[in-house]
């Protein structure tokens, strides 16, 4: 089926249009309000809306030019072609239907036929909602484009099946039959499962599952008891046992402990008298001892004493020997001493007497030096007085120094020169005659005395006569007068600073000088070398010792003893004779002197050695007799307590039998104590208490089990363990043969239910595949290569698409973005058309009203490419745009609305 | 000079019967273990017997509720003559047995002073008989309980004219209560060693714990239990008797069997092999329960395979016979295996292609690792689309 052509009159914006239809490819393009719309419109309702139809859905096609609104729609239905005319004016509308082969109908009867031509079961529309069922899959409204066409496809899906089969695919479709027991496996399933599979709660299987469960526990709870009961059962025949054998071994042990005691309270009194014969013997032993201690003092001090006194005998011959020796020693000490006493004051006045010469000897050598030195001060003083004289003789004249001469006579050349070089450049002026006053610079010029001209002078004659006169050589002339004005400035400055006259008198001032101070360098020399400025001090010391020496010759002298006293040599060499004779006598009796004191010195020490050998002597003695004395008194005073020698040795003999009595009777207690081994025994002791200790344990802890175990076995009859258990057993049986029932049941149920599933879903893609193949074929021309395509159409509100596009997971249509739900919906649509096509001798109309709403230009081009695979498998392609220049690539027929004025 | 006595044991008063579900038919069962000491009772006086001799096993539990110790003391006192008894190993002696509980005690002395217990392995020298007990002190030992009676002859001290009993509970070669019990396990112990005991010494040995009637020796018997507690097995076991024993010194004893049981244990077993014997197998199942239905237990061993649809009419007719018997045990192994018409029905359905292709998936699982969840759930989706 294709449409031909449409006429469209007084209907809404349009007055009058007719569009012409090409058998594939349309465009109809406009800008907005140009009624693109309403020419989709147009050609539903003619083919579609009863042609009485009233009330809002007529009046909404009113148009605003007045009128009727008017539909003419020619299309070729199975190689013939058709007019519908349809005037939709309400209860006054009309219909026409025409054939090229003559049918002509009207009203009522013209749209059952149309009906039939267009395949329309549902027949013509009253209202709204009844037209927009009406070819929903080809007619995509303005606005729908991006709702999931699934739904639509879907409720075409007998018409679906009955076409794929036609072309001889395996589509097939569940009966009644098939839904009824799928409902009833699905209704039983649901009873066991919940959604996601999983038993439900209070299911009968999960019923059996807990009962079967609360049998286990019960079960368990019943093996518990019953092991409870038979250890208890086992632990009163283990603890009697115990019990049995400890009441026997007991006795035979309380026996043995009760004879270690008895043994061991007679080692303890054993044990008590042996401390006690220890003690005894202690005593005797030291009885003894002390005894014999006492004896052996004795006799030992009595031998000391003899000893010592035999000692003694000897040592006083020796002390009178030695006082006589003594008294000889101090007699020879007393001559010796008196010997040197003597010869020590003849040494005195010996050395008096050469003091004396001595003196003298010096006092005549100061005296001497004393007059050479009084003599060399005359001579210095006469040098002295000279060289006063000269140096008051240079200090009045003036100071001119060989420089300062120089300097003077360079300075007199200068000038000479100075004078030459400005008498050479001046003009000279001289007065041969004049009557009259000659003035040169206010000075009259003299005749005969010429002068010179060294500057600008006024020249004046007489009264009346005034000459300037310049002399010639410009500045030289002015610089050479300056210049020798200059020098003899210097000269003059430098003469008067020597306060002399001339240069000359300078030369003879130096000459004298120079005189004068050579005669004094001379003297200054010889006054030096004389030691002129020592001299003074030097003398006055030679005085001072020449009194000193004279004091000490005095001195000397009055020391000694007045009928001593020599005569005074008159000389130094009488001095010095009388001198050496002191001297001679002074050293023999030294030498006296000197031997003299060494022999009083031996026999002082010898008397020393021997009072000391006569005090040592009698100190030992002293201490001989002091011991011996000792020796006698502790000898006696011990008699006076052990008694003498008789005495003592009878009380030795008695202690001594004591000692072995003693002995005897502690060896016969240690024998018997070690008889009895107490240590053993208190092992024994301590061993047995314990063996006691633990039966004792052991029958209290046997009883207490036995008591513990009776009282588990004790039974009040309320229950029979045996027999619960063996109920808790069957129960546990039972429950799990009634859970094996059920879970087999559940698992045939769950077997069914997903066969079903499957089968169901095998059966459901027997005809959605053709068709998700065919949405793969267009989509690709969007999407490229690769996309897969899966359609449920179970039911239109099931009803969904998903896509896969290579290495990305699948995703529904509601994920897409707006663009991509437009144009994956024109794909399942055009698939959809193109398989229900085959009803329509291969051919369908199908309109896009601005169905690419959300595409960018690139997706246009390739929207093109999907159209035009569409329009090339037999569909017939209606586009309505607002953008035609869009479509350009679609090569179609382009029919362009213009604006309405 | 002989006497009569009854031989008797396993009574296993108290038996919880815990697989049987239904409580009024488990109490059924455990009342009529009591309802059987009267007709021992009634028998004591039939045949004017000397004693009862009880091999072990009175009560089932070392442990019996209060209510089954006093009613086994009433029914004993009733019997009116002595009725010794061993302890089993059900109701074994030791430490905290029943046979010390203060309870027993006062019960057997008020009602059942003819109640002798034999706690102690040592004779017993009766008026008119010489009683050898081997009493079992534990559940389980190692030690053959009859071992000390051979020592008992080096020193005989007994009266030459008396017959001389042994009363012993255990197993012997070949016969052990255990093997056919539902809650017990076998585990060999307490074992009696007949070969011990030197013959021309004693006049009959009374034994206990095998449940059917079974003559072991010449002059070894096992009682068996007088009413039957269980499902037995083996050709010539023969539950629910009493023996009735005429003894002498020196003489072969006379033994005579006395049924005493009530309830009817059935066993059954059947294999399938086509859905068309079906009608036959119900038919002789009925044949088999006849009009006893109430007082009939039935062991039922199911084999082989049916169709869909049979094997729900098995599942129907188990459902009523479970109702109806005092206990059904069953060992259902028979396997569902549709039918080639069910098998069409199911898998052949171009107008259901769900079905037939859930249907076609089954089938072809019956033949994998999970062939019985697949079975059921063809029977499952069969009874769907009834």
């Amino acid at each position: 089926m294709r449409l031909l052509s449409l006429t469209v009159r007084n209907y809404r914006i349009h007055r009058d249009i007719t569009v012409e239809f090409d058998p594939s490819r349309n465009l109809i393009g406009g800008t907005n309000e140009t009624g693109k719309s309403t020419l989709a419109e147009a050609i539903h309702r003619a083919l579609f809306m009863r042609h009485r139809a009233g009330g809002e859905l007529q009046q909404s096609m009113v148009s605003i030019h007045g009128g009727t609104p008017e539909v003419k729609l020619s299309f070729e239905r199975a190689g013939e072609i058709w007019t519908v005319e349809k005037q939709f004016a309400g209860p006054r509308g009309s219909a026409r239907l025409r054939s090229e082969n003559g049918i002509s109908l009207q009203g009522d009867a013209a749209e059952e036929k149309l009906a039939e031509v267009t395949g329309n079961s549902d027949g013509m529309a009253n209202r709204l909602n009844e037209l927009t069922n009406r070819w929903s899959h080809l007619w995509v409204w303005q606005g729908t484009a991006g709702n999931d066409a699934s739904s639509h496809a879907a409720s075409r899906r007998d018409e679906l099946v009955q076409r794929l089969q036609q072309q001889g695919l395996a589509a097939v479709m569940q009966s009644a039959t098939d839904e009824r027991a799928r409902e009833k496996i699905r209704l039983i399933y649901d009873e066991i499962f919940t959604r996601t599979g999983a038993v439900k709660a209070n299911s009968r299987l999960d019923l059996a599952n807990k009962t079967l469960a609360d049998a286990n526990t019960a079960l368990t709870r019943g093996i518990e008891q019953k092991q409870r009961h038979e250890s208890a059962v086992s632990e009163q025949e283990n603890a009697s046992k115990i019990l049995a054998d400890s009441i026997t071994a007991l006795p035979a042990k309380r026996d043995e402990l009760t004879a270690v005691n008895a043994s061991l309270t007679k080692a303890n009194e054993l044990r008590a008298r042996h401390e006690r014969e220890e003690l005894l013997l202690q005593n005797a032993t030291n009885n003894r001892s002390q005894i014999a201690v006492a004896d052996q003092q004795i006799r030992d001090l009595l031998n000391q004493a003899a000893t010592v006194r035999e000692t003694l005998v000897p040592a006083e011959a020796k002390l009178s020997i030695l006082a006589d020796q003594e008294k000889a020693a101090s007699e020879a000490a007393s001559a010796a001493e008196l010997a040197h006493r003597a010869i020590t004051d003849a040494v005195r006045t010996a050395r008096q007497h050469h003091d004396l010469a001595s003196a003298c000897v010096s006092r005549f050598e100061k005296s001497a030096a004393h007059e050479v030195l009084a003599a060399k001060a005359g001579d210095i003083a006469v040098i002295e007085e000279s060289l006063t004289a000269d140096r008051e003789a240079l200090s009045k004249l003036p100071v001119v120094t060989t420089a300062q001469l120089e300097s003077l006579r360079k300075l007199e050349n200068q000038i000479g020169q100075a004078e030459s070089a400005l008498n050479a450049i001046a003009a000279g002026i001289e007065l041969i005659s004049s009557d009259q006053a000659v003035l040169l610079d206010g000075q009259p010029l003299e005749s005969g005395n010429p002068r010179v001209i060294t500057e600008t002078s006024e020249l004046t004659i007489g009264g009346g006569t005034r000459l300037r006169i310049q002399p010639g050589g410009g500045t030289s002339l002015a610089e050479s007068r300056r210049k020798l004005d200059e020098l003899r400035k210097k000269l003059t400055t430098a003469l008067d600073q020597l306060a002399i006259q001339t240069p000359a008198e300078a030369a003879e001032i130096l000459t004298k000088r120079q005189v004068i101070e050579q005669r004094i360098s001379k003297t200054e020399s010889r006054l030096q070398d004389l030691g002129a400025r020592e001299l003074a001090a030097t003398l006055a010391s030679t005085m001072n010792d020449l009194t000193a020496a004279s004091a000490e010759v005095d001195h000397r002298r009055a020391a000694l003893p007045g009928d001593q006293i020599p005569e005074l040599p008159g000389s130094l060499e009488a001095a010095r004779a009388s001198q050496i004779g002191a001297r001679e006598v002074l050293k023999k009796a030294e030498s006296q002197e000197q031997s003299l004191l060494a022999v009083a010195d031996a026999q002082r020490k010898a008397h020393q050695d021997k009072i000391r050998s006569l005090q040592t002597t009698r100190e030992s003695l002293e201490a001989g007799r002091k011991t011996l004395s000792n020796h006698e008194n502790s000898a006696r005073i011990l008699e006076q307590n052990h008694g003498d020698a008789t005495t003592r040795s009878a009380a030795l003999a008695a202690a001594i039998h004591a000692e072995t009595a003693a002995k005897t009777t502690l060896d016969a207690t240690t024998a018997a104590l070690a008889e009895l081994n107490p240590d053993m025994l208190h092992q024994q002791g301590i061993r047995l208490t314990r063996v006691i200790s633990i039966e004792e344990d052991k029958q209290r802890d046997a009883e207490t089990r036995i008591a513990v175990a009776r009282n588990t076995l004790a039974l009040d009859g309320s229950t029979d363990p045996e027999a619960e258990f063996l109920q808790a057993k069957a129960r546990q049986a039972a429950a799990a043969e009634e859970k094996n029932r059920e879970q087999r049941h559940a698992d045939s149920t769950a077997l069914l239910h997903r066969l079903f599933s499957e089968s169901q879903s095998a059966i459901s893609e027997s005809v959605t595949q053709p068709i998700a193949d065919r949405v793969a074929d267009y989509l690709e021309c969007l999407f490229g290569r690769g996309v897969r395509v899966a359609v449920d159409l179970t039911s239109p509100s099931q009803a969904s698409i998903q896509l896969t596009r290579p290495g990305t997971p699948s995703f529904t249509f509601d994920s897409l973005s707006g663009g991509a739900k437009e144009q994956v919906a024109a794909a399942l649509r055009l698939a959809t058309a193109e398989i229900l096509a085959a009803n329509y001798d291969g051919g369908l109309p199908i309109l896009f009203d601005d169905a690419f709403a959300y595409a960018d230009k690139d997706r246009i081009q390739s929207l093109q490419t999907m159209l035009d695979l569409a329009a090339t498998r037999g569909l017939q392609v209606i586009v309505l745009t607002c953008t035609p220049a869009d479509y350009i690539g679609l090569g179609a027929r382009e029919t362009r609305l213009t604006p309405h004025l | 000079m002989p006497i009569t006595f009854l031989h008797t044991a396993d009574w296993q008063l108290g038996k919880p019967y815990a697989r049987v579900a239904d409580v009024t038919k488990r109490s059924r069962l455990q009342n009529e273990r009591f309802e059987c000491l009267k007709r021992i009772g009634d028998a004591v006086r039939d045949y004017q017997a000397a004693f009862v001799l009880v091999a072990g096993d009175l009560f089932d539990s070392p442990s019996p509720v209060n209510a089954t110790v006093a009613r086994a003391c009433e029914a004993i006192g009733r019997m009116g003559v002595p009725v010794w008894v061993i302890p089993g190993n059900h109701d074994h002696g030791g430490p905290g047995s029943l046979w010390e509980q203060p309870f027993f005690v006062s019960q057997r002395e008020q009602l059942a002073p003819n109640l002798r217990v034999l706690l102690t392995p040592e004779p017993v020298i009766l008026e008119n008989a010489v009683v050898f007990p081997a009493p079992l002190l534990r559940r389980q030992d190692t030690a053959d309980p009859t071992a000390w009676i051979r020592a008992a002859f080096d020193s005989p001290e007994f009266p030459t004219e008396l017959p001389r009993i042994v009363l012993a509970h255990g197993t012997i070669q070949g016969f052990e209560s255990a093997q056919d019990d539902e809650d017990e396990e076998s585990k060999g112990l307490n074992r009696i060693d007949l070969s011990r005991l030197t013959e021309s010494e004693i006049d009959y040995i009374a034994l206990g714990d095998w449940h059917g009637t079974k003559q072991v020796a010449p002059k070894a018997w096992y009682s068996g239990t007088p009413e039957i507690d269980r499902f037995p097995r083996g050709e010539d076991n023969d539950p629910g008797n009493i023996l009735i024993v005429r003894a002498g010194r020196g003489q072969a004893a006379l033994v005579e069997k006395l049924p005493t049981g009530n309830f009817r244990w059935n066993e059954f077993s059947h294999r399938f092999s086509e859905d068309e014997g079906f009608d036959a197998f119900r038919a002789a199942l009925d044949a088999r329960i006849g009009e006893w239905g109430q007082d009939s237990l039935l062991k039922l061993s199911l084999d082989g395979s049916l169709g869909i649809e049979t094997s729900q009419r098995l599942a129907e007719l188990i459902e009523g016979l479970d109702a109806r018997l005092l206990r059904m045990k069953l060992e259902d192994r028979v396997s569902i295996a549709p039918t080639a018409e069910e098998t069409q029905a199911l898998a052949k359905r171009p107008a259901d292609p769900l079905i037939e292709s859930v249907a076609g998936q089954l089938i072809a699982m019956t033949g994998g690792s999970d062939a019985e969840v697949a079975r059921l759930a063809l029977r499952e989706l069969h009874a769907a689309i009834r």
